[in-house]
């Protein structure tokens, strides 16, 4: 078992429908295709990283509308900038959060009520 | 040394007084054995006799012994004065061979108060002598040749024995001094010896810089030839600061008015690699100028193991923290259909889950811990404005206050200045404050406040209505792993690791925290922020420390 698979899988308990990717190409590609409300987005991958990833996603007239929520183990305050500088809508460091605190994220930036439930277990 | 000095000086004293007693002894027996009973004034004589004895006497009761003092002295003299002058008033004349008394007064006065002494007792009797010869209300006394003869004789003899027994007390006086300053030898060695078998360099510097005294541990460490005195501490123990390089030494002194510890600075070994220093400097006054203590350790071994034990915290935190977020991520999830399971599992997989998070929380302070002091980490320097700061924090916390239903309120005092410093240390320090003021208060609320600091610094506070912290628990407050005992035995829970996190932030960007409380009347937390942090660190290291950062994520 993977972070990336528990992810899918509590994402999907709640409602959602995941795409994962394991790349920065993956994930380029399947902005296209899936057309997706929201994409988490890790900064640490290999060949294209999540910053590059963002900046693309940016400035391509399809995928530019996309939530963006970068999540990264890295926690210094100038990596956070620069996020918020390439158009992130969110940045969450990873040591700092538990999955409830992903799910709530997503639902204010989706403008979706709050799961009682997820409320409820945190 | 001093009370011994103090204590021979009192016995001299002594010595004198008993001296003098003495001679007003002999006195008294001279004049009683050879004056002439068939006088005149032979009765007012054997009175007055009678009186220098009870005089004498008096002069053994303890009370009056204590008495030492100069101006007690100065009454005597006077008083023995006065006796002899009414001795020669009674007499009739100054050329009786009484008048040999007067060199034994003499004597005794030089004895105790020097040549200044001996000239006012001449002085005043050669004017007690020149009134007599004037008016004297007795016939001028006539003795008999033997009576002369023995007067001369026993007077003599009491001069002579006067003066064996002053050169007896001075003997034993410098005797006694002799003794002292080979006690001071021995104490000395023995000092020196104790000084020298010390692991620590010692060192006494003079206010110029120039060592007084070392230990053989200081000449190991300066790796120095020959005799360290009178050698100049800057060119012995040339340290460098890790950030600022060369640091004289003697500046170091100057800054050190009150004593003071230093564990940032270096210098190269005897073998040439770099030494890690820990030194301790306390100033001496005394009456002329400042002299300098200095203690200093090689801290070189236990350096590298606080950084070995860094370093495994934060590989060990970095690693725990994949298989938490798995775990903690699949208990949540799993719990969201809560409803499928019968309610003893339920209660367990929410234990579970609790456990989990609060392990989680655990290793998240231990990464933000090793961080904060990973000194390969940069500092960022960059305005604060509190009033920002404090707007953030209002907006993060107040919906979890809310839910506590406590209230939460911001104050910013007028002039609280703008600081230079590491938002990001702020920011984390008084979250950790507020979720402690929200953890431990059950109603009332928590006011977040920032005001200006000393020297154009800012302190913020956090005050809240809760359980308060009894004094003993303050004192342990800001150190590892601490919790106190009442809140070990409450439901809400802490790491122990964030208050420590606090001071070790604060210590990064030049901060100070501190608590104030009492025990069921709330708290309040402080930060106190300088308003530039020093950067401590070069530019070469920090670009090093990102690569190898960037490297350990990858």
């Amino acid at each position: 078992m993977t972070v990336a698979s528990v992810y899918q899988t509590r994402l999907e308990a709640e409602g959602f429908e995941v795409r994962y990717c394991d790349s920065g190409e993956a994930a380029l590609q399947a902005a296209k295709d899936f057309k997706p409300q929201l994409i988490l987005l890790d900064i640490m991958m290999p060949r294209l990283n999540g910053f590059d990833v963002l900046d693309i996603l940016r400035n391509t007239t399809e995928t530019r509308k996309i939530k963006i929520i970068v999540m990264s183990a890295l926690s210094q305050p100038s990596d956070q900038q620069r996020a918020k500088d390439l158009g992130a809508d969110d940045y969450l460091v990873k040591s700092q959060v538990v999955i409830a605190d992903v799910v709530s994220r997503i639902r204010r930036l989706l403008n979706l009520p709050p799961n009682p439930a997820t409320e409820a277990a945190d | 040394m001093k009370h011994t000095a103090h204590h021979e000086l009192a016995r001299r004293e002594a010595d004198y007084e008993q001296i003098t007693r003495q001679i007003r002894w002999l006195a008294i027996v001279i004049i009683f054995v050879t004056f002439p009973l068939n006088q005149p004034q032979s009765l007012l004589v054997y009175g007055f006799l009678v009186l220098t004895a009870l005089y004498n006497l008096s002069r053994y009761m303890p009370a009056l012994i204590r008495t030492r003092l100069y101006a007690s002295r100065v009454m005597m003299l006077t008083l023995d004065n006065v006796v002899v002058a009414i001795f020669l008033l009674l007499v009739g004349q100054a050329s009786t061979p009484y008048s040999g008394l007067l060199i034994l007064m003499l004597i005794a006065a030089t004895y105790w108060f020097g040549i200044r002494g001996m000239l006012v007792v001449l002085v005043s009797q050669a004017l007690v002598v020149a009134g007599i010869s004037v008016v004297h209300p007795f016939q001028p006394l006539v003795l008999g040749p033997s009576r002369v003869a023995a007067l001369s004789a026993l007077i003599l003899l009491a001069i002579g024995l006067l003066v064996e027994r002053l050169t007896h007390v001075e003997r034993h006086e410098r005797l006694a001094f002799e003794s002292l300053s080979d006690e001071n030898q021995t104490e000395r060695d023995q000092l020196l010896a104790l000084v020298n078998s010390l692991h620590d360099a010692i060192l006494v510097v003079d206010a110029k810089g120039r060592v007084v005294l070392s230990n053989a541990a200081a000449q190991e460490l300066s790796g120095a030839q020959g005799n360290l005195h009178g050698r100049d501490i800057s060119r012995l123990l040339p340290v460098r600061h890790r950030a600022r390089g060369r640091v004289q030494f003697l500046s170091i002194l100057k800054d050190s008015s009150t004593p003071q510890r230093r564990r940032d600075l270096t210098m190269a070994g005897v073998d040439g690699r770099d030494l890690d220093l820990d030194i301790t400097i306390t100033p001496i006054k005394n009456l002329k100028d400042t002299n300098y203590i200095i203690v200093c350790n090689d801290i070189t071994k236990e350096k590298s193991l606080d950084q070995q034990r860094e370093e495994f915290i934060a590989i060990a935190s970095h690693e725990l923290r994949t298989p938490l977020t798995i775990v903690e991520a699949a208990l949540s999830t799993a719990l969201l259909s809560r409803a499928s399971f019968s309610p003893p599992i339920t209660t367990m997989l929410d234990q579970a889950h609790r456990n989990t998070v609060f392990l989680a929380g655990i290793v998240k302070d231990l990464t933000t811990l090793s961080q904060a002091q990973n000194d390969n980490i940069p500092i960022q320097l960059a305005p604060v404005n509190p009033r920002t700061l404090l707007d953030q924090l209002v907006k993060d916390f107040t919906p979890q206050a809310k839910g506590k239903g406590l209230s939460f309120t911001r104050l910013l005092m007028p002039d609280t200045p703008s600081v230079l410093s590491t938002e990001h240390h702020i920011h984390e320090i008084l979250q950790n404050y507020i979720s402690n003021a929200l953890k431990y208060t059950k109603e009332g609320g928590v006011q977040l406040k920032a005001e200006p600091g000393r020297n154009g610094g800012v302190v913020f506070a956090i005050q809240d209505s809760g359980i308060g912290i009894s004094a003993g628990d303050q004192r342990h407050l800001f150190t590892k792993f601490y919790r106190s005992e009442n809140y070990r035995t409450r439901e809400t829970g802490g790491t122990g690791l964030g208050l420590y996190l606090c001071l070790e932030l604060a210590e990064r960007i030049n901060g100070r925290v501190w608590c104030k409380s009492t025990l069921n009347h709330g708290s309040t937390f402080y930060l106190e922020v300088p308003p530039f942090s020093r950067l401590q660190r070069d530019h070469a290291k920090v670009v090093e420390a990102e690569v190898s950062t960037l490297i350990d994520q990858l």
